[in-house]
This record gives structure tokens, sequence and C-alpha cells, in this order.
């Protein structure tokens, strides 16, 4: 595990808000995910920086199931009942806009803020 | 904190949400798994047990944040839900609302569903069934045949005729006249009708009650004028109208014409005043005419002028019977046709009878009738009960049975028309 982030390392909470159901969809793009794993990939995918506490996951698995953006059904496996995730046809397509939407947000903003230098340029 | 703690956790959650228990089942096990999946890491990491559920549990959050969360769903969903009823609502209602001014029988702007499609329909002039180009009149009159054909219930009692005019106006979307000949007669606006009926066209109810009022019916371009019954018979309400009879025509057997063609080409005696008085009327007029030749001086026995009465007579019919049968059409099942409505409904009503004024002709399979109300509406319903055997679905023709029993209609008919013919002489 990775050690301890300060707060200035992690992503502020009203940046995460607006990305959350994106980061949520593309996990779940290539494989069914359970809750923890989907946390679990999160955190590994932002290197930490992404904690997702478990009261704000599953109340948004739940609200992008009742959108119909994912599904999920319960298996039995290790003599263990767990809840999967996936997503439906909508959610890909919706994961596809998204992403797209993305793209051009990141550029927009990568463009302002490299534009006016109010940034130190990423060392490389 | 251990795994009590948790149950308590998930139990304070359960009072905070409305779960049914089935649901909070499922969360329970959901967030269990989880629970057990963090521990299990946690452990591996190095931590000691008791610190790792405690650890874990801290992780999840606030349980008051949690269900406001979920809270927040489920108002969602609720919402969701709300917005979809009160759209389908709105959407009903405002369907129930259209079809409700729509078939409002008061609502003359919207007509009945059955006279707005006639309307659509005849818009071009020309009748959908038919294909028959229709005069404005004939359209009016369509849309009111069609709006007396509808099923009611009629209950008046001692109801004023001018109400129950307005009762039927209501009904129908038809103007209803009383015409001076039915005042002149029996029947005024304020004449009590004592009548009640149940669930009968309202043609057929209509013509019953006013035949109580010595009155009956005549449609008039779209009008419904109420006439006296003695006045139904004067020539100024007959009424013209044709009958798309082209497929009907088609199944038919052939026939020679019948009474009627025998009394156009003159040679029937029922316009002279039927059966043998034609003969008579002959032979009396050659008596007349050998006595204006003859010298009284010169007369001869009665007897031999008789004779040569009789053989000058004789010689006579027959040039007139090989004139008629030179005259005779071919036949035709336009003549069956022919033959069917006149010998079938009301004989007597047309003008080959010697006593009614109907004319019947069929031309191009369209029969052309000018006739009262009375025989107009027989003769629909002869000619829908005619097509309701025959033609079946309208196209597969006729049966052996039909052409069979249809065939002795029409020789029936004819012989009658024969044995008119012969009587004349």
């Amino acid at each position: 595990m990775a050690g301890k982030l300060t707060q200035n390392e992690k992503f502020e909470r009203d940046l995460l808000r607006g990305s959350l159901d994106l980061m949520v969809l593309s996990v779940l793009a290539d494989e069914s995910h359970y809750g923890y794993s989907i946390q679990k990939r999160l955190s590994a995918a932002s290197m930490g920086k992404v904690k997702l506490p478990a009261g704000t996951l599953y109340p948004l698995l739940h609200r992008l199931e009742t959108d119909k953006l994912i599904r999920s059904r319960w298996e039995e496996s290790t003599g263990r009942k767990r809840k999967w995730y996936e997503l439906t046809a909508k959610g890909k397509k919706r994961l596809k806009v998204q992403v797209s939407q993305w793209h051009q947000y990141a550029q927009c903003v990568t463009n302002l803020v490299n534009g006016k230098g109010a940034q130190p340029k990423p060392s490389g | 904190m251990s795994n009590q703690d948790f149950e308590n956790y998930i139990a304070l959650m359960g009072k905070l949400l409305p779960l049914s228990k089935a649901q909070l089942d499922q969360m329970s096990g959901e967030l269990q798994d989880h629970l057990q999946m963090r521990v299990l890491d946690l452990v591996n990491d190095g931590v000691a047990h008791p610190d790792a559920i405690s650890q874990a549990i801290d992780e999840f959050g606030d349980a008051a944040v949690m269900a406001k969360n979920f809270q927040s769903v489920l108002n969602l969903k609720r919402r969701r839900w709300m917005m979809r009823f009160t759209t389908f609502s709105i959407a009903g209602t405002f369907l129930v609302a259209v079809l409700t001014m729509a078939l409002w029988p008061d609502n003359s702007r919207f007509g009945s569903p059955d006279i707005s499609m006639a309307i659509t329909q005849n818009d071009g002039k020309v009748d959908q069934e038919t294909g028959l180009k229709l005069s404005l009149g004939t359209q009016q009159t369509i849309l009111a045949e069609k709006a007396l054909r509808q099923v009611v219930s009629l209950d008046y009692d001692e109801t004023p005729f001018s109400d129950v005019e307005t009762d039927l106006e209501k009904r129908t979307g038809l103007n209803f006249l009383l015409h001076s000949s039915a005042c002149d007669d029996s029947l005024t606006v304020n004449e009590p009708i004592k009548f009640k009926l149940n669930e009968m066209p309202l043609n057929k109810a209509l013509k019953l009650m006013l035949e109580t009022k010595n009155a009956t019916y005549v449609i008039d371009e779209g009008v419904v004028m109420i006439i006296s019954l003695d006045d139904a018979e004067d020539a100024k309400w007959l009424r013209l109208k044709m009958y798309d009879c082209r497929e009907l025509v088609k199944t038919l057997p052939k026939t020679g014409p019948a009474s009627h063609t025998a009394w156009r080409t003159g040679f029937g005696g029922r316009q002279g005043g039927g059966g043998g008085g034609g003969m008579f009327a002959i032979r009396s007029a050659i008596q007349d005419n050998e006595r204006s030749r003859e010298d009284p001086q010169q007369s001869s026995p009665a007897f031999d002028q008789s004779k040569l009465l009789d053989q000058k007579l004789a010689k006579i019919m027959s040039i007139m019977k090989a004139e008629a049968e030179k005259n005779r059409p071919d036949p035709s099942s336009e003549n069956t046709l022919l033959n069917l409505v006149s010998t079938m409904v009301q004989p007597d009503s047309w003008t080959d009878s010697g006593h009614g004024i109907g004319q019947i002709q069929v031309v191009n399979g369209i029969l052309v009738v000018s006739q009262t109300e009375e025989v107009l509406q027989g003769i629909e319903d002869f000619l829908a009960d005619l097509e309701g055997n025959i033609l079946k679905d309208g196209k597969r023709g006729v049966s052996l049975d039909s052409v069979r029993s249809w065939k002795d209609i029409a020789s029936v008919s004819e012989s009658r028309a024969s044995e008119s013919t012969d009587n004349s002489f």
C-alpha cells in the first residue's frame, strides 16, 4: 500500500465530483467488478490520489444502476456471495460520449492553463 | 469496534432508509463483503485483526452520511417515477379529452367519427368505396343516411314533436324539418309523441314513429324532411339514388328482360289497364275501324264479320309478337338484377305495375333508382342481403348452389314477365 498522501497531493473533492461517473464506468469498461475491487482499481490507477470512500461509492453504484448504465448480479464464489457490476449497452454508449467530452475538456483546460502560464509546467 | 459494531452500523442505516427487509439484507451483504475484503487486506499489510476491523469500519464513513447518499438515490428514483406518472397522466387526460370531444354527439364542430370520415373521404367528391364521382347534394345525403343508420333507443312520453326533433338533431347532427304537408294532417310541432323502442337503427325507428302520426320522412340534400304519408307518393318527394352493383352484376346469371322492359317497348298491358285489357282494347279498336269503313248497305251477317275480324286480329297479333321478339334485348346479368329488384322490393311501387311511380335502370352495373324513401331503404336492405349471400368475400364469386337458387329466382321472375306479356294479348 502506498504511503499516506498529504491533502495537497489528493484531488480536491469538487474536481472529483464531476468525473466520478466517468471513472467508475471506465473501470467497468473491460470487465465486471464488485464494489471493493472498483475502489481498489481507482486507487491503484490514481496512485492513491483517488480514495473513494464506501459511503460514496455504493450510493454512486446504485444511482448508475437506477440510470440503467450498469447492471448487477449476485454470484457465489469461494463460498461467499458477492455482487458484481457490469456495463449495460446504454452505459457503454454513455462512456463513449463522456470519454470524448473529457478529452475535449481536458484539452481545453490544458490549453488555457499553459497559455496563461498560471501553473508551472510539469517537469519532464 | 467489532463485528457487533458493524451490525449496529447496518441496523442504523436500515432505520434511516425506507428499505424493505430484502433490500436491507442485500445492502448488508454487499457492505459486509466489502468490509471483510478490506480487513483481509489490512491484516495482510500487518495490521492487527481488531484494529483492521476498526479501521475498515472507519473508512466506511458516518452511517448517517451514507444513508443520506442512499436516500438521494432513492429520491431520484421516486422523482423519476412521479415525472413519468405525471407525463402519462397528462397525456392520458389529453387523449381522453380529445376523444370525448370528437365523440360527443352535441359537438357539431367535430361531428361523429363516422361523419368526419365520410366528409374527409368525400372531400374530393369521389366516393372511396365505389370510386364514383358524387355531387355535393348526394354527398350530403350519404352523410345523412349514415347518421340515420346509427342504432338508438328512443323513449318519448307525451313529448312535443319539436322536442323530439331537437333530440334527434342532437343525436345525429342533422337538420330535421317538419314540412307543411305534414302540418296539414295530424302532425304539428306541439303534437305529443308517445313512442318507445330499444336498440334499433334510427331510420327504421323514425319511420315507425312517424307512421303513428300518418307521416314519414325523406332526405332532401342532407335535410330530413318530415312529410305526410300521402305526400310521400308524390313525384316531387321521390329521391334519385344510385347503387354500385358492378361486383354483384358480375356474379348474377344472365336472363332476358322482364315486365318493365315489355312495358317500355309498349307491348305490355299494364299501362293500358293490365292483363287482358290490352287485347280487348285492340279488338275494340279494330271493330270500330271496320265498322267505320263498311257500308251499312252491304253489311254481311254478324257471324262472318266476327270470323273476319278474328283472322285479322290473329294476323296483327302474330306481327306484334314477332316484332316483340325481334326487339327483345339479349339476356344479361343487368336484366337479372333489374328483374330481382323490381319484383322483390314492393312490386306495386314501380311504374310498370301501373300503380307506382318508381323508375329503375341499370347502367354499367350502377343501379339508378327514383323511388320513395321507404322503397329505397328496402332496396338497400335487399342488395345488402344479396351481396352478403352471393358475393361472400366480394371476390370469390358464386357457389354452385347459389347459382342454382338465383337462376331459379331469375327464371320465376322471367316467367312472371312472360305471363304478363302473354296476358296482354
